[in-house]
């Protein structure tokens, strides 16, 4: 149950606080002040928008519309017919599928306590529909389609999600959520309110060494405890307490990884959502390979050493000595994480904001460093299915168990190895958004964004009683959109701090970034 | 999302040299390199290589069973190189090799370039191109190389095919364990050498079961987990064999399906039915999957004209191979059901309700493989 009144209660008693010594007013300004520019394909027909957009414009636009057409656009829903957007949930006595809004508000349904990890928020799982609601209509001059120069205008004002975490203090309170038992789960763990989303970096922080009969147990529970042990004392500025814990209760054949502790302390991330009503990869990328789906989630983040910023705001002029900090990386999303296909790109001190442009690709919009064609970059089979392990392939055994039609297989596999390349596109042709630099030629295309900020501080809180309103929106644990037995899945609104964090780690691993704080 | 699987990618968006993307793996310098800032792109940078140095990215696991190579490259090559071959890439120190062979500097409107000719070595065959490619002065060139165990090698420069080889070590596997960026000369070299200048680096490779593990791409639902049974081993055995008959036909008639090319030869490297065969079979696959993602049954008709259309050109150009690889691949099938029937297995009952356009797309098409078999033997 999003029992929401109780994520805000446990919230305001832990005070939660994600953004340290940064009050709500200096993470806006970090947040529009480092926006990145960021150029999109000139035929891209949905642009980023808010969450609330995407839940709301649907209805906004059926209630607009001649009775004979609501009925067109109305979704069956167990047996119900519902104004878009529908929520329904698992309900096998309903017949498969429950409405939660049939005649009522979506807010309400928000708030409803039967509102479960089942959750489903759908417009139609439908390219024509979601484009009917969403999509760019015109080109810039006014044209029926885009072309480089004249690319589509975005429906709607473009806002794109930005939050601040700091990332000692994001794992600290995903801990404390995880000990409580205090929020409910999706199916595949993660908390059913999607502010906190997924972080999930304990294995980590820990690591074995020696012999396996030498290792002791030590479980989730009491990695968290020790997490939560050591943070605390690094809060209270305790070596002694830290090097205590150390010592005392991590146990034998077991380690702290230092890089991650010491990412965890020295960095903090400028997240930037950007939130797609629709992706539409289908229309751009190469068959078999394209996907489509209801809902879509990409973005970036910026990396920057949070001591710098406590430091500037300590100084005499906190304003100009925050916007005075530059990042130290840009990391970006590039479809899933397993394939290990994400960018990260260190940033020159002083040149950073000029550095910071992100090119978007059409239909999937992965958030690419470069314009131009990307060959996609696929690892995830192998990091999944090492080399030399044959591991069963669960289709194929399963399509031998259900009709061994076995020379079309093995023909159809010959055939699928001439598929070299899956390939996104991204152009410097289309709409430009956080420009600090365009040119001449390019102010046409130029296009204003509002940075829609997620406050997590101490001052304002999305779990403060005043941001009800945002927070059941940003909360929605569901999936943001519906599967009609065809089309892929719609994703879950999962902020990447995880994600980022792993990335990074990467490139520490690497020696590419030195996470030794400064003394 | 791609059959293929990216090893290795280098795009140089920063100033370090160890930023890439890959599979686990470390990479070694011979002597720590240099960059500059890329002449091209905006932002990103070039990786400098002299004579005697070279970047080797080792992978924690080898790619074992590999059976195509792509390399992608963006390169300066300089002009003044102390020996008649730059090496470029190497893979398992030789196993794949990708270099140019020094040529004539023609000098026109105060542009120079080289003529150049590319030498590819891979499964235990060299090719050197004969036809020279122009190499332009302190500008890159992006070169794109693929191979296959069907014998199928090309060459692109410049985003444009330049040369392809049929019969390029047909059949060759071997295991990958190590690319090298920038092979070092051999011989007595000068104490200072020009720079060869990377601005991408990109390495896919196909294992012989990566195309297996793709089918998981038509299926629009979760497969089932199921119990490691002998069955399944024998399933994955079977297939294997199976793929190894069709890879053994389809190189039987490779040679009427295309020819050796070179940019400025008016024909293309395919024949008729070379094109019209890969087409259709590329076109089938597009059809297939769009029909498992739209359940547009109209597609799925599309799809079987377009596989009986590849089908029948593949037939036709080795009757007696289509028929006895069929044979072959029945008794596989027979032998295969003779020892693990649908039973024990109930769990698949709800999923194959959900992929039955699929079984059903499947089932049809051996029927009409089995008709082409039978009409050739009338």
């Amino acid at each position: 149950m999003p029992d929401l009144t109780m994520f805000a209660l446990f919230a305001q008693q832990r005070n939660f606080n994600l953004t340290g010594a940064l009050s709500s007013q200096r993470v806006e300004l970090l947040l529009n002040a480092w926006l990145p520019e960021a150029r999109f394909y000139e035929e891209e027909l949905f642009h980023p928008i808010s969450l609330d957009r995407i839940m709301r414009e649907p209805r906004r636009q059926f209630d607009l519309e001649e009775e004979s057409v609501k009925a067109q656009l109305r979704l069956s829903v167990g047996g119900e017919l519902v104004p878009p957007p529908a929520i329904y949930i698992k309900d096998d006595e309903a017949g498969g599928k429950r409405a939660l809004n049939p005649d009522q508000e979506i807010d309400n349904a928000l708030e409803n306590l039967d509102l479960d990890a089942s959750g489903v928020l759908t417009h139609k799982a439908d390219f024509d529909r979601s484009n009917r609601y969403f999509g760019a209509t015109e080109s810039i001059s006014g044209g029926a389609s885009g072309v480089p120069g004249d690319p589509m205008r975005p429906r709607f004002p473009v806002e794109v999600g930005g939050e601040c975490r700091m990332l000692l203090e994001v794992l600290k309170a995903e801990i404390q959520i995880a000990k409580a038992g205090a929020f409910p789960k999706r199916v595949d763990g993660l908390p059913l309110d999607a502010v906190m989303g997924e972080f999930a970096i304990l294995h980590l922080l820990f690591f074995q060494v020696g012999k396996e009969e030498e290792v002791e147990d030590f479980t989730l529970a009491s990695q968290q405890d020790v997490a939560l042990l050591l943070i605390e004392a690094y809060e209270n500025d305790d070596d002694e307490a830290f090097q205590t814990v150390i010592d005392n209760d991590i146990p034998a054949g077991w380690l702290l990884n230092r890089a991650t502790w010491n990412a965890l302390i020295k960095y903090a991330f400028l997240e930037y959502n950007f939130n797609y009503a629709y992706n539409d990869y289908h229309r751009y990328g190469d068959w078999p390979w394209v996907n489509q789906h209801e809902f879509d989630n990409e973005g970036c983040a910026l990396v920057f050493e949070r001591r710098l910023w406590e430091e500037a705001v300590e100084s005499d002029n906190p304003q100009a000595a925050l916007l005075d900090v530059d990042p130290v990386a840009i990391i970006t999303s590039v479809h899933e994480e397993w394939q290990g296909a994400d960018k990260f790109k260190l940033l020159s001190p002083d040149i950073a904001r000029d550095d910071l442009t992100v090119w978007i690709a059409a239909g999937s919009h992965a958030t690419y460093l470069q314009p131009g064609d990307h060959d996609l970059f696929n690892a995830g089979d192998v990091a999944f299915g090492l080399p030399g392990q044959k591991v069963p392939i669960p289709i194929l055994a399963a399509l031998y168990v259900l009709s061994p039609t076995i020379a079309t297989l093995a023909l159809l596999a010959v055939i699928a190895e001439h598929f070299q390349d899956a390939e996104d596109k991204t152009s410097d042709d289309g709409v430009i958004i956080g420009s600090q630099r365009s040119s001449e030629d390019q102010e046409d295309r130029l296009v204003g964004a509002r940075v829609d900020v997620t406050p997590l501080s101490a001052d304002r809180n999305i779990y403060d009683n005043a941001l009800r309103a945002q927070l059941r929106v940003r909360s929605f644990g569901g999936r943001w959109g519906d599967h009609d037995g065809s089309v892929n899945h719609s994703p879950h609104y999962i902020n990447k701090t995880g994600r980022y964090f792993r990335r990074l780690m990467t490139e520490i691993r690497k020696g590419n970034v030195d996470p030794t704080p400064v003394a | 999302m791609a059959v293929w699987q990216s090893a290795f990618l280098h795009e140089f968006l920063d100033r370090r040299p160890e930023g890439y993307q890959a599979v686990p793996g470390n990479i070694h310098y011979r002597k720590y390199p240099s960059v500059t800032k890329s002449l091209k792109r905006a932002s990103a940078y070039s990786l400098l290589l002299d004579a005697d140095n070279s970047g080797v990215y080792t992978f924690d696991n080898a790619f074992e069973n590999v059976i195509g190579v792509l390399v992608d490259l963006d390169v300066r090559i300089p002009f003044n190189w102390p020996t008649p071959r730059i090496g470029l890439i190497s893979l398992n120190s030789g196993a794949a090799e990708i270099s140019l062979l020094k040529g004539s500097v023609t000098t026109s409107g105060g542009s120079a370039t080289m003529d150049g000719r590319f030498c590819i070595s891979i499964g235990g065959q060299q090719e050197i191109i004969d036809t020279p490619a122009s190499i332009p002065y302190r500008n890159p060139v992006r070169l794109k190389i693929s191979w296959h165990t069907n014998g199928r090698l090309s060459i692109w420069l410049n985003k444009k095919l330049f040369a392809f080889r049929p019969g390029h070590a047909p059949g060759a596997v071997f295991d990958v364990k190590t690319l090298e960026i920038g092979p070092p000369a051999t011989g007595s070299l000068p104490a200072r050498t020009p720079f060869r200048a990377f601005e991408h680096v990109y390495l896919k490779l196909l294992r012989d079961d990566d195309s297996t593990r793709a089918l998981e791409h038509f299926v629009p639902a979760d497969v089932p987990d199921l119990e490691r049974s002998r069955c399944i081993v024998k399933a994955m055995e079977t297939h294997k064999k199976s793929m190894d008959i069709c890879r053994a036909f389809m190189n039987s008639i490779e040679p009427k399906l295309s020819k050796s090319w070179t940019s400025g030869d008016p024909d293309g490297p395919s024949t008729q039915e070379g094109r019209s065969a890969h087409t259709d079979a590329m076109e089938a696959i597009r059809l297939l999957s769009q029909s498992m993602t739209s359940g547009n049954a109209a597609q799925s008709g599309e799809y079987l004209i377009r596989i009986s259309k590849f089908l029948n050109v593949i037939a036709s150009l080795n009757p007696t191979g289509f028929k006895n690889a069929l044979s072959e691949i029945t008794a596989l099938s027979e032998d295969y059901k003779a020892t693990c029937g649908r039973s024990g297995h109930e769990e698949l009952e709800e999923f194959s309700k959900e992929i039955e356009p699929l079984l059903n797309a499947l089932a049809m098409t051996e029927m009409r493989i089995k008709e082409i078999s039978e009409a050739l033997n009338a």
